[in-house]
C-alpha cells in the first residue's frame, strides 16, 4: 500500500515538474493534447486576398526557436495592408509545442 | 505481493499508453483542418494551405511552399522559400506533371540570410486546374526553379509525396465543393 502511494506521488511530482516544459500561449490549455485557434487583432482595412504565416516551436521547454511575429507572417506573403490576424497554438503532452500566426491582408 | 506489483505495473502502463494512442490517432488520421485555413471574404472564400516541406535539391537545399486561393479566382498563389549557398536571382518556376510542364514567373518577395544560406522568398501564380493535376499524380514529380544561368531541380521522396499529395488533394477537393 505504501509503495502504491509512493508511486502515485512520484508520478504526480513528475507531472507537476513537466507542466512547465513545452508550454505555449493559448486562450485554452489541454494537458495531453491541444490545438486551438484564436483571434489576435482586426483592423479597419476592408479586404484580404493574401495570407501569410509564421511560427515558433518549443521542444521539451529546453529549446525554443522561430519567428512567430506578425511582421514575419505579413512579409512571407508580401502583405502591406493587414485585415486581421489569427493565432494557432498546439501542444502534445509536455514534449512539443508550436505557435503559429496567420496574417490576412493585401 | 507479486499480484499487487503486477496490477500497479499495468496501471502505470495505461497511464502512458492512453496519451500515446491519442497522439497516434491525431497524427495518422487525415485531419486536414490542421493544414489549411479558410476566411470568408466579400469575393468568395480565401483558402490557405499551410507551408509544406519535402522537395529538395541534390545538394539538400530545402524548398518550402504554401498556397492561397480565393474561390472566385482561377489562379492559385504559390509562395515559396528556397535555401541555397549560391547567389541566385530566380526568374521562374515550373511544375512537372508527367510529360507536361507548367511554368510561372517568380516574383521576389524578399531575400534574407538564414545561418550560412540565402533564404530566397518568391511568389508565383498557377491555374487551379494545373495545381489540381500536379497533385493528382502518383509518381513523385519534380519542381524546377530557374535563374538566368541555369536551373535547380527539386525532387521529393516517394513516401513523402504519397502523404503530401493525398493531403493536398483532399484540401483541393474541399475547395472545389466550396466554389
Amino acid at each position: 500500500m505504501l509503495t502504491k502511494i509512493k508511486a502515485i506521488f512520484a508520478l504526480l511530482a513528475v507531472l507537476v515538474c513537466m507542466t512547465s516544459c513545452a508550454t505555449v500561449k493559448s486562450p485554452l490549455s489541454g494537458m495531453v493534447y491541444s490545438d486551438v485557434k484564436a483571434p489576435v487583432a482586426v483592423t479597419g482595412n476592408s479586404n484580404s486576398t493574401k495570407v501569410g504565416s509564421s511560427e515558433a516551436t518549443s521542444i521539451l521547454g529546453i529549446v525554443a526557436t522561430g519567428d512567430a511575429s506578425i511582421e514575419a507572417a505579413a512579409k512571407s506573403a508580401g502583405i502591406t495592408k493587414i485585415h486581421h490576424v489569427d493565432e494557432q497554438s498546439s501542444s502534445i503532452l509536455v514534449f512539443f509545442a508550436k505557435y503559429k500566426v496567420f496574417v490576412y491582408g493585401e | 505481493m507479486a499480484n499487487n506489483q503486477l496490477r500497479m505495473a499495468c496501471r502505470t502502463r495505461h497511464f502512458f499508453i492512453i496519451p500515446l494512442l491519442l497522439l497516434v490517432n491525431t497524427m495518422n488520421g487525415q485531419n486536414i483542418s490542421r493544414y489549411y485555413t479558410s476566411s470568408l471574404q466579400e469575393k468568395g472564400t480565401l483558402f490557405y494551405i499551410l507551408p509544406q516541406k519535402g522537395f529538395e535539391s541534390n545538394n539538400k537545399n530545402n524548398f518550402i511552399y504554401d498556397m492561397s486561393y480565393q474561390t472566385q479566382n482561377d489562379t492559385v498563389t504559390v509562395n515559396f522559400s528556397y535555401f541555397d549557398r549560391m547567389n541566385l536571382i530566380l526568374d521562374s518556376i515550373s511544375l512537372s506533371n508527367g510529360n507536361q510542364q507548367v511554368s510561372s514567373d517568380a516574383e521576389k518577395l524578399y531575400i534574407e540570410t538564414k545561418k550560412s544560406k540565402w533564404h530566397y522568398r518568391y511568389s508565383s501564380k498557377f491555374l487551379f486546374t494545373d495545381i489540381a493535376s500536379f497533385f493528382d499524380q502518383t509518381e513523385p514529380p519534380t519542381v524546377n526553379i530557374y535563374y538566368p544561368e541555369g536551373s535547380v531541380v527539386l525532387n521529393i521522396k516517394a513516401k513523402t509525396w504519397r502523404k503530401q499529395s493525398a493531403l493536398i488533394k483532399k484540401i483541393l477537393t474541399l475547395i472545389e465543393y466550396n466554389k
